[in-house]
């Protein structure tokens, strides 16, 4: 019918009017596949927790904190702090590799012997890893300066005790850098006390060591923790992933445009032999 | 009245619904949302329109570029599946979207082959069409400089208005594609009208404040004034001075969009401080690009095959805003804005190859073209599609995005249809071919 050897839609359907009950078939066969596949899927359940950071986790430097501000102040064109605000460090901390390579390590430490054997993380750290990297959501907001942690993972009962681990291991993390500088100038001050021997001096460095000595005495005291959450964790009790509907939608997408193209090829190869027989008779 | 068209009317009609409309539909889009109305996605219905054409008409023809079309249709939605695997983190709609933009083009493409080969060599309306954009574009942008109605570019913090346009970069391609068959119709017929259109669209150019839009207006003019003093024949005395005085404007209008930089330097100090970035080699999506290539190193596995679909452009957000202002809550999705890392990180290598590819193929065969047949014509083709590609690999806003991408279609069906009927197939289609 097309003389320039091209189809047309109406090709299509006369094909798929002689032919219903093959392309019916073909397209159940698709919809059990993508139905059967998307209910095959492992569940996934999520953990949240927002929280605020205490200034102590800032208070590094003996005018860092002070820094901060006077720098952050509109200083350029286009009013961006010129170092990176204590937020910003914190959040590149969080969301870091070196992070995820602790809290993964701890995670399969702990939680592995809960698992099946047969569950695709088990022994393997490297899975762990990307696992935790993929799953564990960071979220910084600007303004009102609230940090936002979701966790994911396949059973519901360990996600209180997993993300309440991670934050504890990154408050402990953090506590331990802190303690670890607080430590370092102290070190600093008694260097510093040997070298001077003005009064003056010896006044200044020994109010100096009381304000460090105090912090540490606060960072090293029991139960003092440097995040004050705004929500408890709080765990979903039903799966949020997969995305059911939208997983078998996509296989069986896959599926029919698979169809069309080998349907398209046989009708441009019995269209081009039509042809050839209309040319010879 | 005759309400029935014959074969040639109906050829002209459907070439003009492919260029001319847009800029009217753009503008419409761009009303309602100004207007909170941005639900009203009358230009997503038109180009929807297209893409399932082209669709069709993939499924329908032979050839290799139907074939394209229809490989690429295949190895993404193989690519979807893939994504679906362990997790199921698919979004069916965001994925579609996503995949449908990179599309586009070649489904134009498609269209205008099919209509040219059907109905016989429509490409003077084309790129009357196409140049349309830019003028009409250029009054809209000149009636918000006036008026102060329309969006702001950038904000209050540096120069430039999109009037009613949502993406100013987007918008801003487009007219400088535009602008390239602006004076590419000039050439062919040196007026008065012409010289006010292009006026028109270089002011809306430069009012829209980006950088793409300033630098990339200024080149085209100059290369094209360049063009009509050298090649331009004179005949008579009225042609040469037509000649001479256009030149001139074209010049004065440069010199005095310079005087006006000049004057009101603070307002575009952050055009400025962007632009001295930009001198020093630096990206302009270096932060962007710098987020995409770390969310990337969280997928050892599909990474290199299939990318991770939308899931991509939301981890990529995600380190973005560890710096950044995020006023955005959890849906963190963010574009790169430079097609090669979007394509990679959301599609895969093998995807993102083979329509870098194809646009690379599309440009080599006007450059090609151009050497074999030497028109103006020619010339403004490839000088369009040139700034498309530089700007899609290093701003993104082109291969991805609609408008531009329109326009870059229906100059690819023209390429391959000049090279079809003169160097593959030596007898010229007659108009009334059955």
């Amino acid at each position: 019918m097309s003389g320039n050897n091209h189809l047309s839609v109406k090709d299509y359907f006369v094909w798929l009017g002689k032919h219903w009950f093959l392309a019916g078939c073909y397209s159940g066969i698709g919809l059990v596949i993508a139905f059967v596949y998307a209910l095959s899927l492992t569940e996934l359940y999520q953990a949240e927790i927002i929280f605020t950071i205490k200034s102590d986790a800032y208070n590094q430097g003996q005018v860092r904190r002070l820094d901060d501000f006077s720098t952050g102040l509109s200083t350029s064109a286009t009013s961006e702090a010129v170092t990176y605000k204590p937020e910003v460090r914190f959040a590149m901390y969080v969301a870091g590799d070196d992070f995820a390579q602790r809290a993964s390590a701890m995670l399969q430490q702990e939680f592995e012997g809960e698992l099946k054997t047969d569950h695709p993380l088990a022994g393997n750290p490297a899975k762990w890893f990307y696992f935790f990297k993929r799953h564990f959501k960071y979220y910084r907001f600007e303004r009102s300066e609230f940090h936002a942690v979701r966790w994911y993972f396949h059973t519901p009962r360990l996600l209180h005790a997993q993300l309440s681990a991670v934050m504890n291991l990154l408050d402990e993390q953090l506590q331990s850098e802190l303690i670890k500088e607080s430590r370092l100038q102290l070190d600093r001050l008694s260097e510093l006390q040997r070298q001077y021997n003005e009064n003056e001096a010896l006044e200044l460095f020994s109010l100096q060591e009381q304000i460090i000595q105090s912090r540490l005495a606060l960072l090293t005291s029991d139960g003092y923790s440097l995040f004050v959450a705004i929500t408890a964790i709080d765990v979903n009790q039903s799966p949020v992933l997969p995305n059911k509907p939208a997983v078998a939608l996509a296989v069986f997408l896959f599926w029919m445009m698979l169809g069309s193209v080998v349907l398209q090829i046989f009708l441009l190869r019995t269209n081009s032999q039509d042809n050839q027989q209309e040319q010879a008779s | 009245m005759k309400l029935s068209l014959n074969w040639q009317q109906q050829g002209q009609w459907l070439a003009a619904l492919l260029v001319f409309p847009v800029v009217w539909l753009d503008t419409l889009y761009g009303v309602f949302s100004y207007l909170g109305l941005e639900a009203l996605r009358i230009s997503m219905l038109y180009r929807t329109i297209l893409l399932i054409a082209g669709i069709l008409v993939a499924f329908t023809h032979r050839g290799p570029f139907a074939w394209l079309l229809k490989i690429l249709l295949l190895w993404w939605s193989l690519t979807l599946v893939m994504l679906t695997y362990p997790y199921g983190d698919v979004t069916f709609v965001t994925e579609l979207t996503l995949a449908t933009r990179w599309l586009y083009p070649f489904s134009v493409l498609l269209v205008t082959l099919a209509l040219l080969e059907k109905f016989g060599d429509q490409s003077a309306l084309l790129i009357r069409g196409i140049a349309y954009y830019g003028w009409v574009f250029g009054c809209f942008m000149l009636f918000s400089f006036v008026t102060g109605l329309g969006i702001q570019s950038y904000g209050d913090i540096a120069f430039g208005i999109k009037s009613f346009y949502v993406g100013g970069n987007d918008i801003g391609l487009t007219a400088l594609m535009s602008l390239s068959m602006l004076f590419v119709l000039l050439y062919q017929r040196v007026s008065l009208w012409g010289l006010i259109k292009i006026t028109l669209c270089l002011i809306g150019l430069m009012l829209l404040g980006t950088k793409a839009g300033a630098l990339g207006g200024i080149a085209l003019t100059m290369a094209f004034a360049g063009i009509l003093l050298i090649f331009k024949p004179a005949h008579s005395v009225l042609q040469l001075s037509a000649k001479t005085f256009s030149a001139l404007v074209i010049a004065a209008a440069v010199g005095i969009a310079g005087y006006y930089v000049q004057q009101n330097i603070d307002e575009f100090e952050y055009q400025v401080t962007q632009v001295n970035q930009l001198l020093e080699g630096e990206s302009p999506r270096e932060r962007l690009i710098q987020s995409g290539a770390d969310h990337l190193e969280d997928y050892p596995d599909r990474g290199q095959w299939f990318g991770a679909g939308s899931e991509f452009y939301q981890g990529a957000g995600r380190e973005y805003y560890l710096t950044h202002n995020n006023n955005s809550g959890y849906s963190t999705f963010k574009s790169i804005e430079q097609e090669w890392m979007d394509l990679r990180g959301g599609f895969g290598v093998p995807f993102a190859a083979l329509i870098f590819l194809t646009h690379i193929f599309f440009i080599v065969a006007a450059i090609w073209l151009w050497f074999r047949r030497p028109t103006v014509e020619h010339f403004g083709i490839v000088a369009a599609l040139l700034i498309y590609f530089v700007h899609g690999y290093f701003a993104g806003h082109a291969f991805v995005s609609g408008q531009p991408s329109g326009v870059a279609g229906v100059l690819y069906g023209l390429i391959v249809y000049r090279i079809q009927r003169e160097f593959m197939n030596p007898q010229p289609k007659t108009i009334n071919e059955s």
